[in-house]
């Protein structure tokens, strides 16, 4: 079990994170995502002790490791450019933090094939690091970390290096070596899809702070601001104005049509006429023939279409601005008139606030509604 | 679709035969013109390197093989042969592992960000390339000597510090800069990653550095030992200087050349010490080949390297103080020396040694003139050797490649006592005049100018030129247009390299300088043999004054862009 407490690093004066806490459940999968500089990699650099917070600690297990260096953490660090020793075999490299353990010789052989086992590298151990691929050697610096039984496994984007089919392997592969093991993980990431497969849970960080922390569910389907709902899957966004409702859904004028979008947060200080960013995913969006009855209240255009084996993409100009629609099927063409509509409880609303993340302008600009033209 | 290629096939063969045998089109002439001025220039490119590469470093070296008469080889077995031998190889296993200790030491603090003081450091390592090797020996005489500041002067001492323990201190400070050259980028690039790693895995500082470090720096580490050895087994000045009764192979060289004038024996001395250097070149170049295969992996990245324990840390920075402070004493000794009257005897001030340094100022002139030439002649001759050897095809370019780098192999008496024996009467009679000089410089100066040469054109994608080939440019446009502008910053950095080596030089120019046609560097060597230290400072830094000159101008023309000592 890992507990962050307010944790904080700057480097030359600029933060890179701020206050920051988290607890990590013993044989939990927790992903650290964010974009690139969030600050993602130094939080995990103060777990693995390669660097001391400024303030804050960091309690693995309930004692609190500050002042202690990585190698008398219970932590093992798995590097994006696999840190395999290129002067060892891969037996060697597995053996290496099993030697500084002290144990036994035979000890040492049955767990570095066991470790080899474990990541479906058996029979390589005599093989030389730069005779492997690159998925190989990242597969020999998993084993590496496990067969020391680290409390917790700490991955700094490891798959980042191979190629896409590679990757998705591995993904797979790593779960089921967590479930096997029970070992703890944090994981950090930028691409929120692995984080989506990965964690048990995720925790979205933005300029060294931590956004939402949750299951993938939670973060996709109820992100708790706009940040994450932008940087978590893809969404569309519809600038419209506060018009009232309740504490559990809200009316919003989306230029002159009222949409019901559920507000992320409970605020009081929302008022009529009060700016609110509506974010809606593609796969919520429904297109329908422009006068077919109970179509929805939005209207517009088609104007691409494209076919993507299990989804269908689709393009759709709502006056100015293009809403991208994802069915599985799609028998539209472009110039097709249409109407648009919008599941139950899937549009969301974030109240814009000062100085606060705001969507890109072009996404966020009125579409015209039915009922305005 | 099959109609449109049935087609072509019928309208090709017709367009052949309408044309009329004898009247080729255009572009076919234009490239059968341009193909013999290819080669006219590629030839022209060729003969220079070949004859500059035959004359300067292949038939001095295979004249001196024949110079020895059976009775000379005979004398091989002589006492003072095996003694000057033996002496060579202690003096040479010794320092060679003590500068690269030092060497390493030095590389290692210079790639830990956590070290305070790297600047300082860096200049330390600095001063030794950029300065003559014997200013240090020279140094020490100054202040270890007989008559030496610190053994007579503040100790009250009559002992001193030459012979071999002299000598052995001297060669370590000269030489480890070359030691932390060769180190640094690799010392660098093992990258922080593996060394986390290794702590990650619950190993401490010491343990990292053993298992992760050290082993990863073996076969560099193994390139600078055998580079420092053939500096060190080579060098003449410093032996000459502070050896005393410590006789060495090159210093037994030069007796017999110049004392006795017995060229046989002094050629077959030369041929005693060419062998080991030889064999320690091939090593090297083999290391290094096999070196490139094995790149270390572990990317630097954003992770900065582990600190230092606090220990090591100061047990490093005591070292390496130690070892400044004693480069301190040594450089200001001879700043200091040049302003003394009489060192060991009258310790006022005088400006006397500088106005004979400038009044007699021709050696120094001389220096820096030939050296000049010297420079610019190496970096223009290496850019079209290395053009020739690796964008060309012509024939024997392994040959050219080898001897262009055979001369780092030849110790700098030889090539002396073989151009003085070589080019002193008809066919090439060149002894007494400033060309030989130079071009002995050039020899000098032509590996690393090479090898920087090499290097840059390699850095030049051949898609560059196969572009503008392509694009109807000839090899001499090609060369001019596409190559020397992409060199330009490469060509500086090669002359100022060029013109430190030539300026530095002694072993081989000591026996080509006649009385009318002196140089800085045998001027220094004579005059402190003759115990005029006064002269001998005032002359060293008069010298190194021209050098740091030379230095600074091409720092202030290129700002950045000259990459001379990545330190
Ligand atoms: N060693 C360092 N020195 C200076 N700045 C650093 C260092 N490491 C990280 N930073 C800065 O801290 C911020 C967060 O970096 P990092 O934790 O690597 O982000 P992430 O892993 O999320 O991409 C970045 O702005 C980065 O430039
Ligand atoms: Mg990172």
């Amino acid at each position: 079990m890992i507990e962050l407490k307010s944790l904080c690093k700057s480097f030359d004066g600029v933060p890179a994170v701020r206050d920051l806490d988290l607890v990590v459940g013993r044989g939990e999968f927790l992903c650290l995502l964010g974009a690139s500089g969030c600050g993602k990699s130094t939080t995990l650099r103060m777990i693995a002790g390669f660097i001391q917070p400024d303030s804050g600690s960091v309690l693995i297990d309930g004692v609190d490791v500050s002042g202690y260096g990585p190698d008398a953490r219970p932590t093992s660090m798995v590097f994006q450019d696999y840190a395999i020793f290129p002067h060892l075999t891969v037996a060697e490299n597995i053996e290496f933090g099993l030697k500084a353990q002290k144990l036994a010789k035979d000890e040492r052989a049955r767990r570095t094939e066991e470790a080899l086992d474990l990541v479906g590298l058996t029979g390589l151990g005599g093989r030389r690091p730069n005779e492997l691929s690159g998925g190989q050697q990242q597969r020999v610096a998993v084993a590496r970390s496990l067969a020391i039984r680290p409390s917790v496994l700490l991955m700094d984007e490891p798959l980042s290096n191979l190629d896409a089919k590679t990757r998705i392997q591995l993904r797979t592969q790593l779960r089921e070596i967590q479930r096997d093991t029970g070992t703890t993980i944090v994981y950090v990431t930028h691409d929120q899809e692995e984080a989506l497969a990965l964690g048990d849970r995720i925790a979205v960080m933005k300029d060294g702070s931590l956004e939402q922390l949750g299951s993938g569910h939670e973060i996709y389907l109820a992100p708790s601001n706009g940040y994450v709902a932008d940087f978590v899957g893809i969404t569309n966004w519809l600038a419209g104005e506060y018009a009232g409702g309740s504490d559990e859904s809200w009316e919003v004028n989306v230029a002159g049509a009222v949409l019901r979008a559920t507000p992320a947060s409970t605020s009081s200080s929302v008022s009529p006429g009060s700016p609110v960013d509506v974010s809606v995913r593609p796969e919520d969006v429904s297109l329908s023939e422009e006068d077919a009855p109970g179509a929805g209240v939005l209207r517009g255009v088609v104007r691409d279409v494209q076919f993507l084996g299990p989804v269908v993409r689709t393009y759709v100009e709502t006056g100015g601005s293009v809403v991208l629609v994802h069915s599985a099927q799609s028998g539209w063409s472009p110039g097709a008139n249409v109407r648009l509509s919008i599941g139950e409880g899937a549009a969301r609303a974030f109240r814009r606030v000062e100085g606060a993340w705001r969507p890109p302008e072009a996404a966020a600009r009125p579409v015209v509604a039915v009922a305005a033209s | 679709m099959p109609v449109p290629s049935t087609t072509q096939q019928t309208v090709v063969p017709e367009e052949r035969t309408e044309r009329a045998p004898g009247s080729r089109p255009d572009w076919q002439r234009r490239s059968r013109r341009r193909l013999l001025a290819d080669r006219i220039t590629v030839g022209t490119l060729v003969a220079y390197v070949a004859g500059l590469l035959l004359l300067l470093v292949l038939v001095p070296t295979v004249a001196m093989l024949f110079e020895p008469d059976g009775e000379a080889w005979s004398r091989l077995a002589e006492p003072r042969v095996a003694t000057a031998a033996k002496n060579t190889v202690v003096i040479g296993v010794a320092s060679t592992l003590s500068a690269t200790v030092v060497g390493f030491l030095f590389a290692y603090a210079l790639s830990r960000p956590d070290i305070r003081g790297r600047a300082v450091l860096r200049v330390m390592a600095l001063l030794p390339l950029i300065s003559p090797p014997f200013v240090v020996g020279l140094a020490v005489l100054l202040l270890f000597g007989r008559r030496g500041l610190i053994t007579h002067e503040l100790l009250g001492l009559d002992i001193s510090l030459l012979g071999l323990g002299g000598l052995w201190l001297v060669q370590t400070l000269a030489f480890f800069p070359m030691a932390t050259l060769t180190l640094l980028p690799t010392l660098k690039n093992i990258g922080s990653t593996l060394e986390w790693a290794s702590r990650d895995l619950g190993w401490t500082w010491f343990q990292t550095f053993r298992r992760v470090t050290l082993p990863l720096a073996f076969p560099t580490i193994l390139n600078a030992l055998l580079l420092v050895g053939m500096f060190v087994i080579t060098d003449f000045g410093n032996p000459v200087l502070i050896g005393a009764g410590y006789q060495v192979l090159s210093v037994e060289a030069y007796v017999q050349a110049v004392g006795r004038q017995d060229f046989g024996m002094a050629a077959v001395l030369c041929v005693l010490l060419f062998v080991p250097t030889l064999i320690l070149f091939l090593i090297q170049r083999r290391v290094l080949a096999r070196r490139s295969a094995v790149t270390v992996s572990g990317k630097t990245g954003s992770l900065p390297p582990a600190p230092l324990p606090a220990a090591v840390r100061r047990g490093l920075l005591t070292v390496l103080g130690l070892v400044s402070v004693l480069m301190i004493l040594i450089y200001g000794s001879i700043l200091v020396g040049s302003f003394t009257r009489a060192w060991g005897a009258d310790w006022s001030l005088t400006l006397n040694h500088w106005q004979t340094a400038l009044l007699r100022g021709d050696d120094i002139r001389n220096s820096a003139l030939f050296s000049a030439t010297a420079a610019i002649i190496t970096t223009i001759s290496t850019l079209v050797a290395a053009y020739v050897v690796h964008r060309t095809r012509v024939f024997g370019r392994g040959m050219m490649d080898g001897l262009a780098v055979l001369p780092s192999a030849i110790p700098g008496t030889m090539i002396g006592i073989s151009w003085l024996l070589t080019f002193n009467e008809p066919p090439i009679a060149l002894t007494g005049t400033a060309l030989i000089l130079v071009l002995v410089m050039v020899v000098r100066a032509i590996p690393v100018g090479y090898r920087t040469a090499v290097t840059t054109i390699n850095q030049i994608s051949p898609s560059i030129d196969e572009a503008a080939t392509d694009l109807g440019a000839s090899r001499a446009r090609v060369i001019v247009q596409i190559m020397f502008p992409l060199l330009g910053g490469a060509f500086t950095t090669s002359l100022v390299f060029g013109f430190l080596h030539a300026i530095n030089t002694l072993s081989a120019v000591i026996f080509l300088t006649s009385p009318g046609i002196g140089l800085g560097a045998p001027t220094i060597v004579n005059l402190a043999e003759f115990g005029q230290w006064g002269a001998a400072t005032g002359v060293a830094a008069g010298l190194m004054v021209v050098s740091f000159a030379g230095l600074a101008v091409a720092k202030l023309a290129l700002g950045s862009r000259l990459r001379l000592y990545d330190l």
